[in-house]
């Protein structure tokens, strides 16, 4: 073990650390939005806590940053602009409804799990512990996703919107592990990462193939390999993001007098 | 003993006794209104999540907004164990057949707005639960205690945020006193009609211990609460005929605008209709979430139904 970044990889390093942050802040914001317009009050409250777990999972790796390049987490979190951002597509476009926010969990989830584990069982020390502390609280953001995969299919309607959100999820699906070769490899030789994005990127693969072959809705298996295999159209590991993107910044600017 | 005798006695009631049907409609109702605040106040702030300055405070409304949610979820089980059926009274709450707190009928646009929304609308709900605290009604009463003790925190986040404003940048101290003279006068209409003005269903609240406190009362509350507290922070309050009077013991001050009441209670608030609407609009795109749920409750039942039929074979 070491105790910190080692530096041959730091560059590498904490440009994935961010793509780490992104992902968990534009999901937990997104969760967050489900606030008093969920479809029940239970489901208002499970989504907030959802939403601030991923917030505070975000801010732990943004700090981690932070305090390597000397700003502040309020800096990296709120005032970068679309084109450093380096979350997957996947998680940065507004839930459709309320099956994409499902569906979207359960793909993100699932790839989350996957980073958290490779970097708790990687040789970095201080980055080991924080992936700890992020993974006790992902048990019930899985419970929660899998309860609703479910429900959601016992009326017509729900199979058809479960199935659309996974075709059209899976196919944003696809930048998620797509990190340069010489990142990946940077990043397993640091022991930032006891696997690469490729090898999680085939094991999110079986999983998701396995879920969807255990539930009654219809959604190719053939759009889960291509997640994986096709390269993306665009890359959000290379700061390219979806035209709807910008927008979505804007509406999260800070509405304070500051800002007037 | 006859329900209004134990009432006297200050005796708790419990969903267990004799209830008559006057005593849970009025249960029902102040318990629908209370609920439904929580809930369009939750909704008020919601935008104002995404719009936040900065991570701390943009986890800080989150919670508090859960909370809340918390809070509205609390109170309408309270109405279903009376009876009372939830799609019902979110349909009731969405069709402006209950009320819910008049100065939730106003925007908020940003920051500051959302400061004063929540001291001088939260914080006049605030009064308003604690004096529920001394309900007749027991199940009532203990989610009041809960709700009192989270509530706690609110007020410590809406009066940091006061503060900050209240002394912050000149443009921010100046915005902020300008929130104030809009919010104070929503904040004392909050309370409802002058005692003089009240309701027959309203006073029949106080005779059946279900409310504690007159409209007068918890505004005499809300002044003893918050004129201290603004002035210590240089922000004035807009009205000219406040004053302590020593030898009463209490406030007197510019009557509510009943005019203004009857208002928003006919017509609604700028912002009332608008986010019924907007409310109105999510519950419908979700009907098919709620129809999905009901659907797997029914199969699970029916399996269990089966499984209980084939034990009896």
């Amino acid at each position: 073990m070491t105790p910190s970044i080692p530096d041959d990889s730091r560059t590498e390093t904490l440009e994935f650390l961010l793509a780490i942050a992104d992902d968990e802040y534009f999901t937990g914001h997104r969760l967050g939005m489900w606030l008093a317009v969920s479809p029940t009050l239970e489901e208002d409250n499970a989504l907030t806590s959802i939403a601030q777990d991923e917030l505070g999972h975000a801010r732990l790796w943004y700090d981690v940053v932070a305090d390597e390049r000397s700003t502040t987490t309020d800096d990296l979190a709120i005032g970068r602009g679309h084109d450093d951002r380096r979350n997957s597509i996947l998680v940065e476009r507004e839930h459709h409804d309320f099956a994409d926010a499902i569906v979207r969990s359960y793909l993100y989830d699932r790839a989350e799990l996957l980073f958290l584990e490779s970097i708790r069982d990687g040789d970095v020390e201080a980055l080991a512990d924080t992936a700890s502390v992020a993974l006790n609280e992902e048990p019930f953001h899985r419970e929660h996703a899998a309860k609703w995969l479910e429900v959601l299919h016992a009326t017509d309607e729900g199979t058809e919107r479960l199935e659309r959100a996974f075709e059209t999820n899976l196919e944003a699906a696809s930048d998620l592990f797509a990190f340069e070769e010489s990142q990946q490899d940077a990043l397993v030789d640091a022991g930032v990462l006891a696997r690469s994005p490729d090898e999680l990127a085939e094991t999110w693969e079986t999983e998701v193939t396995k879920t969807l072959s255990e539930l009654p809705i219809d959604v190719d298996s053939q759009a889960v390999a291509d997640a994986v295999s096709n390269s993306p159209s665009t890359n959000g590991r290379r700061g390219e993001h979806t035209d709807e993107f910008p927008a979505v910044l804007e509406e999260m600017e800070p509405a304070t007098i500051d800002q007037i | 003993m006859e329900l209004e005798e134990r009432i006297a006695e200050g005796q708790t009631i419990e969903p267990t006794d004799d209830l008559t049907d006057e005593y849970e409609r009025l249960v029902s109702r102040i318990v629908q209104f209370t609920a439904n605040s929580e809930l369009i106040g939750a909704f008020t702030e919601r935008p104002m999540i995404e719009r936040a300055p900065n991570y701390h405070r943009k986890l800080a409304l989150l919670a508090k907004n859960q909370d809340e949610i918390g809070h509205a979820l609390m109170q309408y089980r309270i109405a279903e164990d009376l009876g009372r059926d939830r799609e019902q009274m979110l349909e009731d709450l969405l069709d402006g057949k209950v009320g819910y707190g008049s100065s939730m009928q106003f925007p908020v646009d940003d920051w500051i707005e959302l400061t004063a929304f929540t001291c001088l609308t939260d914080g006049a709900a605030m009064i308003l639960q604690h004096s529920l605290l001394q309900t007749s009604y027991g199940p009532y009463a203990r989610v009041m205690r809960r709700i009192c003790r989270e509530e706690e925190f609110h007020l410590r986040h809406g009066r940091d945020l006061l503060r900050e404003y209240a002394t912050g940048t000149r443009a921010q101290q100046e915005a902020m006193q300008e929130a104030v003279d809009r919010w104070w006068p929503r904040g004392m209409l909050f309370f409802g009609p002058t005692d003089d003005e009240q309701s027959d269903a309203a006073l029949r609240m106080y005779d059946l211990g279900i409310r504690t406190k007159s409209n007068d009362e918890l505004r005499q509350d809300y002044l003893d609460f918050w004129v201290p507290k603004l002035d210590e922070l240089g922000l004035e309050i807009p009205d000219d005929k406040l004053e302590y009077d020593e030898e009463a013991g209490e406030w007197s001050y510019t009557e509510p605008s009943m005019e203004m009441l009857e208002k928003i209670r006919t017509e609604g608030g700028p912002a009332g209709q608008r986010r019924l609407d907007e409310r109105r609009r999510v519950f419908d795109d979700t009907k098919w979430v709620r129809d999905a749920l009901a659907a797997h409750n029914d199969r699970a039942t029916n399996r269990i139904g089966d499984n209980l039929d084939a034990t009896a074979d």
